[in-house]
């Protein structure tokens, strides 16, 4: 039973460890690449400017007709069911701030994670990984181009850009589009709407929506690249890096937002005096 | 020239242990001086560790364990922008693969000049289309690796080498899927850099005599039972 016992703790204790490991790997990747990319004099600025163009029209421009049917879809439910639901109560009047809390600072940040994974997380960590087996990064470094710099860094900054800005167009399409689809079927004012969600706007909402995305879009393209580039040889290894992508850019996505959601809603607790 | 390539006077491996870390090791504690300002015909048997020799020597691939060095510098100790003014002056041609699959054939082979600034467009231009105009490659110059032939992917792979004018050329089996011609044109290509002095040193690993012949100027068996100064 001892035995047992350490023998179970030992492997949390590895686990753990595991985690750290990684994380620590990852983040190094992030350090390296960046350092490459800003202090590498010998680097090919315009090539490097040209990846990113290309990451942003792929990650970016490439994926708005799907944020925008999730978006609507999401801001047309949430409003609908905040209407009804807050209308039973008498209190519809705070929907357009039910609309600031949960789309603005929740579901934005999340949603467009989840697509951007969902497309770009799984390309890049594909793509690296046929790299690798290609020996396509190999060869980039005979030439004397840094894989760091021209693929990894390039790949990370369109990825950053490309997050903020469809969180951000996300954020519009649901709050005027989910208005639009709640307005066929039944009729809630639009400047009061309006009202409700500028008069919820708080400063402190620019800086989450910014360090969420930000570091949404760090996270997937870091923890992608960094999967892609641990397939060695065979072909065999590249979906299974993709899957480990996808899987810990969800797990590390999720938990760095509800971190900050929690951290947002102890200091609102704590202005209101409740802590 | 925007970019530094430094001069490359001495090869050295000491104390090397080559291999793949939890597999096989395929040589321990070697030392070996590098025959300099020749065409060399790196040789030895099946599995004795060639592709990884020249892999070593392009700087792409570290010893487990001992010490490579270029002009008595130690090499697994540079870091990548240590290292960079040395590896711009090593063309290496990988036995297979090695090419951008996002890019055509002419991007390829203008990747690393456009990269490094080395020349004027119009020059890079030009000094890109010789070469594939040497080749017969111009007519599929917009064509992906995937859209062309084995053989044309091989000639990209080997060009690339050359294009930025090495004084170091590490060359792992050239020739393989090269028609007769082409072999004939590569052969040709490494005499006339040697003859003009923009090539001074090259390390080839090739069974093919045809190719080989008038062309290498010095034979580096990999017998790793001896040590070897040739230099």
């Amino acid at each position: 039973m001892t035995q047992y016992l350490v023998n179970y703790v030992d492997q949390i204790g590895r686990r753990f460890l595991s985690i750290f490991v990684y994380t620590y790997k990852v983040i190094s990747l992030l350090h390296v690449a960046t350092r490459s990319a800003v202090f590498d004099q010998s680097q090919g600025l315009r090539q490097i400017i040209r990846v990113t163009l290309a990451q942003i029209y792929f990650t970016g421009w490439q994926a708005l007709p799907l944020i925008s049917v999730l978006a609507v879809a999401t801001g047309g439910i949430v409003i609908m069911q905040a209407s009804f639901q807050l209308s039973i109560f008498g209190g519809s009047d705070i929907a357009g701030r039910l609309m600031m809390a949960v789309i603005v600072r929740e579901v934005a940040p999340l949603m467009t994670a989840l697509v951007v994974i969902a497309r770009s997380g799984t390309a890049v960590a594909s793509e690296l990984g046929n790299m690798q087996v290609n020996k396509e990064i190999m060869a980039m470094e005979s030439m004397g181009i840094n894989p760091l710099s021209y693929i990894v860094f390039p790949r990370l900054l369109g990825g950053v850009i490309s997050v903020v800005s469809l969180a951000f167009y996300f954020s519009l399409i649901a709050i005027v589009g989910g208005y639009t689809v709640t307005m066929l079927i039944h009729n809630i004012s639009f400047s009061h709407y309006l009202n409700s969600i500028v008069e919820s706007f708080q400063e402190k909402d620019i800086l989450m929506f910014f360090l969420k995305n930000i570091f949404s879009g760090t996270i997937i393209f870091v923890v992608s690249c960094y999967q892609g580039m641990q397939v060695e040889q065979s072909p065999h290894e590249v979906p299974q890096a993709t899957t480990r992508a996808v899987m810990n850019s969800i797990i590390y996505v999720i938990f760095f937002n509800l971190f900050l959601t929690i951290l947002f809603y102890l200091s609102e607790l704590r202005k209101m005096d409740v802590l | 020239m925007s970019i530094i390539q430094n001069p490359i006077n001495s090869l050295e491996i000491i104390n090397m242990c080559m291999g793949f870390v939890d597999s096989n090791i395929v040589v321990e504690n070697v030392c070996a001086k590098l025959p300099m300002d020749e065409l060399v015909r790196v040789c030895g048997g099946r599995g004795v560790g060639k592709s990884y020799f020249l892999k070593m020597l392009a700087g792409l691939q570290a010893p487990i364990s001992g010490k490579y060095l270029i002009n008595k510098k130690y090499v697994n100790k540079m870091s990548f922008e240590e290292f960079l003014p040395y590896r711009l002056n090593i063309g290496y041609a990988f036995e297979y693969g090695g090419l951008i699959s996002n890019l055509s054939l002419y991007q390829n082979l203008m990747l690393p000049l456009e990269y490094h600034s080395v020349l004027s467009e119009k020059d890079m231009h030009e000094r890109v289309m010789w070469y594939m105009s040497e080749f017969n490659l111009v007519k599929e110059k917009d064509n992906r690796p995937a859209f062309v032939s084995g053989s044309m992917k091989k000639e990209v792979c080997v060009l690339r080498a050359f294009i930025l004018e090495p004084e170091v050329l590490i060359l792992d089996n050239p020739t393989v899927g090269l028609n007769k011609g082409n072999i004939q044109k590569l052969k040709e290509i490494i005499l006339n850099k040697k003859k003009s002095g923009s090539l001074k040193h090259a390390y080839i690993v090739s069974d093919n005599e045809e190719f080989l012949s008038e062309l290498v100027t010095y034979d580096f068996k990999l017998d790793w039972t001896l040590e070897q100064d040739a230099a």
